[in-house]
């Protein structure tokens, strides 16, 4: 007989998954209390998502048990629906609304029959309901009838939470467990204390005083901040588990994740260099209409200029705009003197721009195109083709497996899809297809979006080798320590114009909040 | 089991939910990716061993010929259309192009004009020129825009011999498809020899072929890397009517002449070999090599329910299961939620 404990809410055991030849889970075991906030951190690939989908149903393990508040789960009958059912709601790191669906109806999808008499759905009483829970959580901003399409990522996040505890009240569950995957990894600053706020009014508000969390992110210094307990998993097993988050800091956790400490220059700030060449890239009076107004400024060979603002300071659309995908309203944009204002994203390409974007899935990757392919999809003529029409595949092989190698890409070779890898290396395959084509000027939209904390240190690296090499560098991005630490100029954006130039030596970086001062 | 979860089209089930829970439990009892890749084969040759063991006249060099000669027309009008496939797009205009170059080349046999029957490819290309450009650059859906060109074709058809059969005269174009140049080798298997070689290096091995994949992955990735998608998908259909005016004029010399509906069952049977192959209509994954998986499934079908004397009726009864069966297990439904 097996001892039953009513304070568990979830206990994972001895979990293994197979992905062909990759181990996704070794042996994993893992509990999560009644009311607890439980953290996961890990490299890419160690697992996190995984044992996300085998919790949430989406996976059923090769090996392993799962008990749910003391009763083990019969595996043949765990499904997706059936744990939300249970009260096991999984946030995704890629979100999972519907754009076309106003708030409400996002939020009770699949569950609208609780709505429904004699085969009509109440859509009054449902969006009556889904009101309140917007308000008791996250106030009167976002309004229940509106379009997700419309809303931000900061806002469809907060709407994808809400929405777990909707459906946990509706099903009169009071102790839900929400899984989250890197909820704020594409979060704007002002949106991540709208959000951290929110799961304070979680889990102190009293119907849900016994909800927990099991909380995967890169950021250490959030899981440490929100996590009661931290698991460390590396390589599909738990390698470390940090019960007492208060006296850990983040390079504690780094230590345990990576197995070495953290790099004592973690931006590299020894290698920032302070000379450049000549101008690279070129704005004058730049505007996009309802983006952004009269953005100047240049960027020299060997220069890392960071830009950052929260959302709706058009910052990812001026790297849109450069690199070609919207149209360019008024002003110029030059690179290496040859005017490109009114140019296609492909005579960018060949004037050297390299543009990594912002939603990975959408715009960055093809999921089922073999990771190679995915690398020389730039430059097809100069890294795959032996002549202009034909493709050389010994060539294309190796220019991606060199790649592979610069990035450390977890992959058992070079022909696995982008969809059997995990995000952090999907991430590095975009950069991978930049240096590929040999980009003279790159424009990175969070370019660690979801990379974990030592292979950003990598990435950084790799930044620094290139402004060596003479590459200049837009960096777009969120996360004020790497935009200070990483920059030789800020350039902070508010409300589509620019409200501040910072330059950014080392040595004498400005504080963080001198930055933000300039964002809000 | 990995990916049979999902129901969007374009991630993988550990990263992304389902939209509509119910599928994942009955989806993930399909089998692997790997062996879901090898049914198409295994289904070939359980079709093969099935229709020996019952007529001894099966599996004999004359009638594997048969075969040969019988399949090639489809082989041909099929990989036109599998590149458009490969892009996410579909043609429903192969029939009506096919039929239109046939209807021309008899008319023009008859008033004498024979010299310029082999230039009548062109007007499938051209056919195919109109469909890339409304595709393309006026951006309409191709689904629609090539089942408003398939009426329009037909209709052009139709008009040029009023509705009858016009005999081909012109005994050079139907030797060079009936004929037998080598030895016992049929012309057609020659032809359909030709036209895999020139589909699977375009797809293969050009920047072209990968510009499609790449359009049928990701539209807007393939734009982002700086490939030319407009351009690409025009050429695409270039090559889709071009093939399927090849396979028009193919045609009209096997019949001995034209008639109005002459293309139309291939359209179907077309889109069928594509799919039953593995390439899915979501784009991205499959490609020439599967269509000729799918066109020698369904000819084995055919010829081997002739030979061993099933009543006709059954025939599309069995092609129609065979289609749906071979679909059930290839097709990665993960990929293919767009085509509901
Ligand atoms: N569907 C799949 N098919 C094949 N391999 C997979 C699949 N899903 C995950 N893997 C592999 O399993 C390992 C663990 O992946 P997982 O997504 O759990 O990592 P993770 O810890 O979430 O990483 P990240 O921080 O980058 O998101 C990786 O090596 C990944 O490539
Ligand atoms: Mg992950």
């Amino acid at each position: 007989m097996v001892e039953v404990h009513e304070d568990l809410i979830v206990e994972l055991q001895d979990a293994t998954q197979t992905f062909g030849v990759v181990r996704a889970l070794d042996g994993v075991s893992i509990k999560v209390g009644k009311g607890e906030f439980v953290g996961l951190a890990g490299e890419n690939g160690a697992g996190k998502s995984t044992v996300l989908s085998v919790l949430s149903g989406l996976i059923r393990p090769d090996a392993g048990t799962i008990r749910l508040r003391g009763h083990e789960v019969p595996q043949r009958d765990w499904s997706f629906h059936k744990a939300n059912l249970a009260g096991v709601f999984r946030i995704y790191q890629e979100q999972a609304l519907l754009p076309n669906l106003s708030v409400y109806e996002n939020m009770y999808l699949g569950h609208e029959n609780l709505f429904s008499r004699a085969g009509t759905i109440n859509r009054r009483r449902m969006r009556a309901l889904a009101r309140q829970h917007m308000e008791e959580f996250v106030g009167r901003s976002i309004d229940p009838g509106a379009l997700v399409g419309g809303l931000s990522w900061g806002e469809r996040q907060l709407v994808e939470i809400v929405r777990a505890f909707a459906i946990a009240s509706l099903l009169e569950i009071r102790s839900p467990l929400i899984l989250l995957d890197e909820p704020t990894a594409a979060m704007t600053h002002d949106d991540l204390e709208a959000f951290y706020s929110l799961l304070g009014r979680m889990r102190t508000q009293a119907t849900f005083e016994e909800a927990s969390f099991l909380l995967v992110s890169h950021r250490l210094d959030e899981v440490l901040r929100l996590s009661d307990r931290v698991y460390v998993m590396k390589d599909g097993r738990v390698v470390d588990e940090v019960t007492d988050t208060g006296s850990v800091d983040e390079a504690d956790l780094h230590a345990a994740m990576v197995g070495r400490a953290r790099a004592h220059n973690y931006y590299c700030e020894d290698r920032q260099r302070s000379s450049f060449g000549r101008e690279s890239i070129q704005l004058r009076n730049l505007s996009v209409k309802n983006a952004f107004q009269d953005v100047s400024f240049e960027v020299h060979e060997g220069e890392i200029v960071g830009v950052g603002g929260v959302t709706g300071s058009g910052k990812s659309e001026l790297g849109r705009a450069l690199a070609g995908l919207s149209p360019i309203d008024s002003g110029t944009l030059g690179i290496h003197g040859h005017d490109v204002t009114n140019s296609s994203v492909g005579e960018r390409i060949g004037k050297g721009i390299g543009y990594v974007p912002l939603d990975r899935h959408s715009e960055g990757i093809i999921l089922y195109l073999p990771i190679d392919l995915n690398m020389t999809l730039s430059a097809l003529r100069q890294s795959a083709t032996t002549g202009r029409f034909i493709l050389s595949r010994t060539k294309e092989r190796a220019t991606a497996t060199q790649a592979m190698k610069r990035f450390a890409i977890r992959a058992p070779n070079c022909t696995v899809k982008p969809a059997d890898l995990s995000g952090g290396n999907q991430q590095k395959v975009v950069m991978a297809r930049s240096l590929v084509a040999d980009s003279t000027v790159l424009i990175l939209d969070h370019p660690t979006r979801g990379v974990d904390a030592g292979a950003k240190h990598e990435i950084y690296q790799l930044l620094r080798d290139l402004a060596d090499r003479g590459v200049a560098i837009i960096m777009i991005t969120d996360e004020l320590p790497e935009l200070i630490g990483l920059s030789n100029r800020i350039v902070v954006m508010r409300g589509g114009v620019v409200t501040q130039e910072t330059l950014s030596p080392a040595g004498a970086k400005p504080s963080e909040e001198d930055i933000v001062k300039a964002l809000v | 089991m990995t990916n049979s979860h999902v129901s969007t089209p374009v991630d993988r089930s550990s990263e992304r939910p389902p939209e509509h829970a119910a599928i994942s439990s009955r989806a993930s009892r399909l089998p692997r990716p790997a062996v879901r890749q090898l049914v198409p084969y295994a289904a070939l040759v359980a079709l093969l061993a099935f229709f020996t063991t019952q007529s001894a006249n099966f599996l004999t060099v004359t009638n594997i010929l048969v075969m040969a000669q019988s399949a090639s027309i489809l082989m041909v009008i099929a990989l036109g259309a599998t590149l458009v496939v490969v892009a996410g797009s579909v043609d429903l205009s192969v029939g009506a192009v096919a039929t239109i170059v046939g209807v021309l080349a008899a008319h023009l046999s008859q008033q004498g004009h024979t010299s310029s029957i082999w230039l009548l490819v062109l007007v499938g290309a051209l056919c195919g020129l109109v469909n890339g450009i409304l595709v393309a650059y006026v951006r309409l859906p191709s689904f629609l825009v090539t089942l408003g060109t398939m009426f329009i074709f037909g209709g052009i058809a139709a008009k040029i011999t009023g509705g009858y059969f016009v005999s081909l005269n012109y005994p050079s174009l139907s030797e060079a498809v009936n004929g037998k140049p080598i030895g016992q080798i049929p012309a057609g298997l020659l032809w359909m020899v030709v036209a895999i070689a020139v589909s699977a290096f375009l797809a293969y091995r050009t920047v072209f072929g990968r510009r499609v994949y790449a359009i049928g992955g990701n539209e807007k990735v393939a734009k982002l890397a700086g490939q030319p998608v407009e351009r690409t998908k025009v050429w695409m259909f270039v090559f889709s009517g071009l093939l399927a005016g090849f396979g028009g004029l193919m045609l009209v010399a096997r019949a001995g002449g034209s008639s109005p509906d002459m293309g139309e069952p291939f359209l179907l049977t077309a889109i069928a070999a594509i799919v039953m192959g593995g390439t899915s209509l979501n784009g991205g994954v499959g490609g020439p090599a599967r269509t000729i998986v799918g066109v020698v499934i369904i000819e084995v079908l055919t010829n081997g329910l002739i030979i061993i004397g099933a009543d006709p009726y059954y025939q599309n009864i069995a092609l129609g299961s065979v289609i749906i069966c071979a679909v059930i297990v290839t097709i990665k439904r993960s990929e293919m939620a767009a085509i509901k």
